[in-house]
């Protein structure tokens, strides 16, 4: 037996359903998407959900705030470019759309798709990374409408929207801890507290763990050098301003750039980019960039990933605001002319800081001999 | 097109439900069957268009072939004829595009010959496809066919709820529901076919989807070399013991479904196969409709079970063997096939016993671990089943049956029942509760799937007492006789004796949550290691 008004009551339940659901996720808001956007403390101020969706959440929201300037890059822009330090500056209204493990290859794949989805644009600026460089090709895609309108379809209607606008609501009640979330900018918030001493304890075991793909050997990456060669000609054509940051790089990494003999390959890209576009680099030597470890540090959150701070003296002096108690060569204009002194500056530098570290020098290279003794035993006979 | 699809479930069903209301109302009764044929041909075409030629050039040939069959004028040895031929058509088609590149690859595996193993595309659903049809030709020369035209054999092959997967239906099944089906009430059909459709889209993408995730993970941990703990691997081979059996069980209840929004009955084709007692009861409930098959085209033709017991048992090994090539060209489906031919000869031998029908097997307890035993056997077996080389399997099987106390053997249950069921702060956060991720196993520890996915624990316990005390869906709509081929007492005894706007609340809160996971919110895996 059926019921004659089964069907209606099939699709008007149907709607009282979604309307709860969208009220519900909408309110809580777990990726800060909503167009409602209430902040309600102890309810859904704290977004924990809102975190490692960047590929999901930076098209949708370039497309929604139509930002003058972008910018695109790794985990290190990510986690310590805050686009409002621009507030004010001819970068307004700025967006940080760099994505964690992006590659050049990305980066220009997804400028692309911020051309179409922001008339609006008018600068970029691309973080550079040298392991970028001298590692693999790591392709990227332009992203496709369907991809973008799925993406978008699924931050506001999913099963995972409600289960994590359920768990957004939970972590306000019962926890209220600041937590990790990407911030309305684009750029992570890292609750503070987290140690900063760990990472460069273990710098030598996991940069020469099997899990860390980064060569043991400098090769120079064509294919990410010509993504940076797509990413200049697309903006030379679509008459966007285009600025490439080259972002501080503490003694640990320099180390290891230095033993895996990059500055070869580092110099002849500096050069061959230098000669193209806009280059700025923030990684001379200076007391900011080898900021003694400490478990609480200024200027860094790890060996790779320099610290909010130091990411805003870094806008501060692209954009020209007043800094106060900056070393004077933090940043500098890279030209082809000068890129050589500027790699023989940065060896002489890493050859003292090797002096003055020696346990960490024992460490890395005790880590590295059995790495390659590990990696020999892999290799076939 | 799958059924667990936004173009299929917002466009293709709602504009083909329209149409077929619509055409309903022509005084020629021809029309909405005109409609479901067209509507199957582009459900079929939207994969690789390319291939509905195939389906089309197969339907004209088997065509031909029934008419020579139906005609009368042949003598019985001539039927018999082109009954051979038009098998060996068939079977040549699905050899051709499922079995040439495994034939290949075995052959210069042998001989050495260095032949290149082709690459064919499988047409989609050719396996049952093929079935059927062969069914439909031994019909014919068996005299069992009827209201035979080219529309409605062009009907009975393809429409669209049972074309790829199944059920492999008789044509005397679906031809005499043509006329009564343009006279039922659509609406009430409609509202009885969404209700088990929703129940089945449920059951996929609620619930084999999110094991699927955790079955994944396991067995390519497995195929990359990685290590898994005990408990892990035991957490992937349930997970895709449940994954198979939600995910089949979906299919069948969308395609009943589906069929009865259009007034047609399909045959039941599940009927909850981990509540059997016995490989036998298995093999009675787990896909009904290619054992009937087997059964009647293969088995009996060898001479089935009346040429005395080792040849009962030979023709048994023999269907399925080819059972289980039927599933696969490799040869781990046709051990898997074999194995289950074992065990089907081991449980024939034991009902031949008369220990076997003494009172002591009869209680419950004895029911309950007959239970357990068939659902243990059958799902070691998917071991076989789901492993793309017979090394993989050996290797699962080797993480399943430790024999150490080392930390990744039997500990490792401990690591999982605390993990699950008993870090207390981690259900207040809800990290990880009930958000499959998608795993990248080369990267993940030996106890990741039984310490780190949370839900992963309670999902499978509740997943579990779910398939072995919940009732099935044809017990809970057995009312209204949503399929062919039921036990009386399933449809006498129907939990719901009306469709009244509790249920319509509770269906809703279904589809919305289905269709709502279709899409998912998949974090960014560089954070989890």
């Amino acid at each position: 037996m059926v019921d004659s008004g089964y069907l209606r009551a099939l699709a008007l339940s149907l709607a009282g359903w979604l309307s709860l659901y969208l009220i519900f996720t909408w309110t809580i808001d777990p990726y800060g998407v909503s167009p409602a956007r209430f902040s309600l403390p102890g309810i859904n101020a704290l977004k924990p959900k809102r975190l490692d969706i960047d590929r999901l959440i930076k098209p949708y929201e370039v497309w929604r705030y139509q930002p003058r300037t972008i910018f695109l890059g790794t985990s290190r822009a990510h986690q310590s470019l805050d686009p409002s330090v621009l507030d004010g500056t001819r970068f307004a209204p700025a967006y940080n759309a760099s994505m964690p493990a992006g590659s050049m290859e990305m980066n220009a794949a997804y400028l692309r798709q911020y051309l179409r989805l922001d008339p609006n644009l008018h600068t970029v600026i691309v973080e550079l990374f040298l392991p970028s460089f001298i590692g693999a090709a790591n392709g990227g895609k332009t992203g496709t409408w369907a991809e973008f309108a799925t993406n978008t379809v699924t931050l506001f209607a999913s099963a995972d929207a409600l289960w994590d606008s359920i768990a957004t609501l939970v972590y306000n009640v019962a926890s209220g801890r600041p937590a990790f979330q990407i911030e309305p900018g684009g750029h992570l918030y890292r609750p503070p507290g987290r140690d900063t001493q760990g990472p460069f304890d273990r710098f030598a075991s996991y940069i020469w763990s099997s899990q860390v793909s980064e060569p043991d050997k400098a090769t120079f990456n064509a294919a990410a050098f010509d993504a940076v060669l797509d990413i200049i000609e697309v903006a030379r054509a679509n008459g966007l301003e285009l600025i490439f940051l080259l972002g501080p790089s503490h003694g640990y990494a320099d180390y290891y750039y230095d033993s895996i003999g990059a500055w070869g390959v580092i110099e002849e890209w500096l050069r061959r980019l230098s000669g193209r576009a806009t280059v700025y680099s923030f990684s001379q030597p200076n007391d900011r960039v080898s900021e003694p470890i400490s478990p609480r540090m200024t200027y860094w959150y790890d060996t790779f990933h320099y610290s909010l701070a130091m990411g805003r003296d870094m806008l501060a002096s692209l954009a020209g605001l007043p800094t106060s108690g900056l070393p004077d060569n933090f940043m500098e204009r890279l030209t082809p002319e000068r890129v050589a002194s500027y790699i023989d500056r940065r060896r002489a530098a890493v050859k003292r800081w090797a002096q003055a570290n020696p346990t960490f020098v024992a460490q890395f290279e005790d880590a590295r001999r059995k790495w390659l003794a590990a990696a020999n035993a892999r290799m076939p006979n | 097109m799958l059924f667990n699809s936004y173009v299929f479930i917002f466009c293709f069903l709602p504009v083909v439900l329209a149409g077929y209301a619509l055409l309903r109302r022509a005084s020629n009764l021809l029309w909405p069957i005109i409609w479901l044929v067209l509507a199957s041909f582009v459900y079929y075409a939207w994969w690789r268009p390319e291939f509905l030629l195939l389906l089309l050039f197969s339907i004209t040939v088997n065509f031909g072939f029934g008419t020579l069959i139906i005609d009368g004028r042949l003598s019985r040895g001539q039927s018999r004829a082109v009954l051979t031929i038009g098998i060996i058509f068939n079977l040549c088609l699905l050899g051709f595009f499922k079995y040439a590149g495994f034939f290949v690859a075995n052959v210069d595996l042998v001989f050495g010959l260095h032949w290149a193993v082709p690459t064919i595309i499988l047409p989609i659903g050719i396996s049952f496809i093929t079935f059927q049809k062969i069914a439909f030709l031994v019909d014919a020369h068996r005299g069992l066919v009827r209201n035979f035209t080219l529309l409605n054999y062009a009907f009975f092959v393809t429409f669209f709820p049972q074309l790829i997967a199944g059920p492999i239906t008789h044509h005397s099944e679906i031809m005499p529901q043509i006329g009564p089906s343009q006279r039922r009430d659509l609406a009430a059909d409609i509202a009885v076919g969404l209700s088990i459709f929703v129940v089945g889209l449920f059951k996929k993408v609620v619930v084999a989807d999110s094991l699927a995730v955790y079955a994944d993970a396991g067995y390519a941990t497995v195929k990359t070399g990685h290590p898994l703990d005990t408990a892990s691997a035991w957490v992937a081979v349930l997970s895709y013991s449940f994954q198979l059996y939600y995910d089949f069980s979906a299919y069948s209840d969308m395609a009943v479904g589906l069929a009865r929004m259009f007034g047609f009955q399909l045959p039941v084709n599940f009927y909850s196969p981990y509540k059997s007692a016995s490989i036998i009861d298995f093999w009675r409930r787990w896909h009904i409709t290619l054992s009937r098959f087997l059964r009647d085209y293969l088995y009996i033709p060898l001479g089935g079970n009346r040429r005395g017991t080792v040849r009962r048992y030979l023709n048994l090994g023999i269907v399925m063997l080819l059972g289980g090539l039927w599933h696969g060209a490799n040869w781990t489906f046709v051990l898997w096939g074999g194995i289950h031919g074992l065990m089907l000869a081991v449980n024939h031998a034991w009902r031949a016993l008369p220990v076997s029908r003494s009172v002591a097997f009869k209680t419950r307890l004895a029911d309950g671990l007959a239970i357990a035993m068939t659902f243990t056997a059958v799902t070691l077996a998917w071991v076989l089943f789901r492993s793309e080389t017979f090394a993989d399997a050996r290797t699962m099987f080797a993480y399943l049956l430790p024999l150490t106390l080392e930390p990744s053997g039997w500990p490792s249950f401990w690591g999982l029942l605390h993990g699950q069921f008993t870090d207390i702060r981690s259900v207040l956060a809800l990290t990880e509760w009930f958000r499959p991720r998608e795993l990248w196993p080369p990267v993940l520890p030996p106890d990741y799937l039984a310490t780190t996915p949370r839900p992963v624990g309670l999902f499978l316990l509740c997943v579990g007492l779910a398939t072995f005390s919940f009732p099935n869906t044809y017990q809970i709509f057995g009312r209204f006789k949503p399929a062919l081929g039921l036990p009386d007492e399933t449809v006498a005894n129907g939990i719901l004796r009306r469709l009244d706007w509790r249920i319509a609340v509770v269906v809703a809160g279904l589809f919305l949550l289905s269709v709502l996971r279709l899409s998912h919110v998949s974090p960014f895996l560089y954070y989890q290691f």
